[in-house]
């Protein structure tokens, strides 16, 4: 133990964090970091004493090796599906350039994907034009994290949902002026391939799923039972259904007409079943009047 | 000033943390465990299933909410969001207390989501019992801290470990978690009598024991939490049993996870360790030959993912 004046505990603490966390390792950390505490690597001894069997070095080296590998090893469990398409080699150099460009601001490990999408599809490699398997992966990676979420959210379980049953029992006309609450977990996306198959088969723990074709897909994500449920549905109903989970306050009268502008044909054929198989997957909790 | 022993919380007995792949055998089961210890981090942001095993444990178990992200010893801001999301947890599921570590998990705004050591001195100590003081009062109750088992000592410590635990405690008026195991890892990586280590220590503020599995890599120990207890830590166990008369004691696995009855099992080798006995078991610690400084300490096993069809 040393008697002399210490530094601040900020500025300690700050170059600690600069060196574990350098990509190129703890001795690359100590050099770009002697702006806060201006030592060379042969003078970590002057920070960090010598004492048991591990010199300086190897100490701090077991914070620095476990950084990344910790953090990439709960990006690899956020999104399994990943992993499998890049494989192990590849996903850690993703994860590994990911961390240093949003490294973790939160005090949870579940928010540490949530901007791996973003980056993604920011650093893809520039292409002709045409979809490929960088598109496949970014599409993947969003999916996997709306799982996420969904997983977390808020949800039914505890709580009734809207049953077909109670929206037989509205005429026609108290039907279009009311309004429907949509559950907590619900989620819509579409996306450029059929992902949610080749996510399902990884977690099934099916080895090497084919990577799936160029395909538009719409996907309802819900949860229940606490397990998230996906199906892929048509376009039309996608979109009457994403304009009723968006309608804010406004009837269901109001928002089925102007669907109905761009819908009509699929509305007039599927729009009973529609809301038939909706209020059975409990995608609504209640029925109001506006 | 003299403490209420345990800060007048009980001795629970012998329990285990709540890890989710053990989520189906313990709510079919509702095994006969004495309490549970649940990573606060792990429940108090989801609504969705552990949330739900969180819930129903509670109704039927003692538990203690276990916390990684305080970061009590940064130099940064306390995060006042997460520690009203900590008491809201903690008005839901009421636990008996809540622990953190002495230790800091970031700063400049990041999270390492590491346990990383402080110095100890001065500064550092009016730093961290200013910081329990506030957490305390947000919190409304005594806050329970571990000593973190470390690789580094710093050249600005000016006081031992356990002087430093000791006056945080006395001065901050807040519990202490004794991680036995954590003061075997250190002990051995910063040469150190942990004998001593545990008889310095206020004993009456001691509520809780931790005990877990540690890699030895022979120039250093490595606080994995993937294994069995060893002897010598079960031989700590006993010493620290003496001089507080017996606190709630809990095994920490979070890697490498046996079944349920496995691991239950370990903890309840507590009781033969009292008597004098042996596991019979651990006697020797692993050695990993080639000095490996890859490892992964905890804390990992953060549960992330989710569950899809």
């Amino acid at each position: 133990m040393n008697q002399h004046s210490p530094r601040s505990l900020e500025s300690l603490q700050q170059w600690f964090q600069s060196v574990i966390t350098h990509p190129e390792g703890v001795p690359a950390g100590i050099e770009s970091a002697r702006g806060l505490i201006d030592i060379s690597t042969d003078d970590l001894g002057s920070v960090v004493p010598d004492c048991g069997q591990l010199d300086a070095l190897g100490k701090v080296q077991v914070y620095g090796n476990a950084y990344f590998a910790r953090l990439i090893e709960c990006l690899g469990e956020e999104f399994p599906a990943v992993k499998t398409a890049l494989g192990d080699e590849t996903f850690q150099s993703f994860a590994f350039s990911y961390l240093q460009q949003c490294p973790s601001i939160s005090y949870t490990l579940a928010d540490l994907g949530r901007r791996f999408p973003e980056f993604l599809e920011q650093t893809k490699p520039h292409d002709a034009g045409e979809l490929g398997w960088a598109d496949f992966l970014i599409d993947l990676a969003r999916l996997e994290w709306h799982y996420s979420e969904i997983f977390n959210a808020a949800g039914t379980e505890t709580t009734p949902t809207l049953s077909p049953e109670r929206l037989q029992t509205l005429t026609p006309e108290q039907f279009a002026s009311c309004r429907l609450q949509p559950a907590p977990c619900v989620r819509l996306d579409q996306f450029r391939f059929p992902v949610h198959e080749y996510a399902t088969a990884i977690r099934k723990k099916q080895e090497s799923p084919p990577f799936p074709q160029p395909e538009t897909t719409f996907l309802v994500m819900t949860r229940r039972h606490y397990i998230v449920r996906r199906v892929s549905v048509s376009e039309a109903e996608y979109s009457v259904l994403q304009a009723i989970l968006q309608s804010g306050n406004e009837p269901i009268g109001a928002i089925l007409d102007r669907a109905s502008e761009q819908w009509s044909a699929a509305m007039q054929r599927d729009l009973q079943s529609w809301f038939a198989n909706w209020s059975a997957a409990g995608y609504f909790v209640t029925v109001e009047e506006v | 000033m003299a403490a209420e022993a345990r800060l007048g919380h009980p001795n629970l007995g012998l329990g285990v943390g709540l890890r989710h792949v053990h989520f189906r055998h313990i709510t079919e089961n509702w095994p006969d465990v004495d309490w549970f210890e649940v990573i606060s981090e792990n429940f108090m942001d989801t609504r969705g299933r552990p949330r739900d095993i969180l819930d129903r444990v509670a109704e039927r178990y003692p538990v203690v909410m276990h916390g990684v992200s305080m970061s009590i010893g940064s130099t940064d801001p306390l995060n006042r969001d997460y520690l009203a999301r900590l008491k809201r947890l903690a008005d839901d599921i009421q636990p008996v207390w809540i622990s953190d570590h002495v230790c800091w998990t970031g700063v400049a705004g990041r999270n390492s989501h590491d346990l990383l050591p402080i110095p100890y001195n001065e500064e550092s100590l009016s730093h961290v019992v200013q910081r329990i003081r506030t957490v305390q009062e947000i919190l409304e109750r005594p806050l329970v801290l571990e000593n973190p088992s470390s690789y580094v000592t710093f050249q600005d410590s000016t006081m031992s470990e356990w002087e430093f635990i000791t006056r945080m405690a006395e001065e901050a008026d807040c519990g202490l978690l004794l991680d036995v195991n954590n003061v075997y890892v250190s002990a051995y990586n910063h040469d150190f009598d942990p004998d001593v280590f545990l008889q310095s220590l206020p004993h009456e503020r001691i509520v809780q024991f931790h005990l877990a599995g540690h890699l030895n890599c022979g120039t250093h120990c490595i606080d994995t939490h993937d294994g069995r207890v060893i002897d010598d830590v079960w031989e700590l166990y006993r010493k620290a049993h003496e001089l507080t008369g017996g606190v709630s004691t809990l095994l920490e696995w979070d890697a490498n996870i046996p079944s349920f009855d496995e691991m239950h099992a370990e903890v309840l080798k507590a009781r033969q360790f009292l008597q004098g006995g042996t596991s019979g078991r651990v006697p020797q610690e692993k050695d990993v030959s080639d000095h490996d400084t890859s490892t992964v300490p905890h804390p990992i096993n953060y549960y992330v993912g989710s569950e899809a069809e």
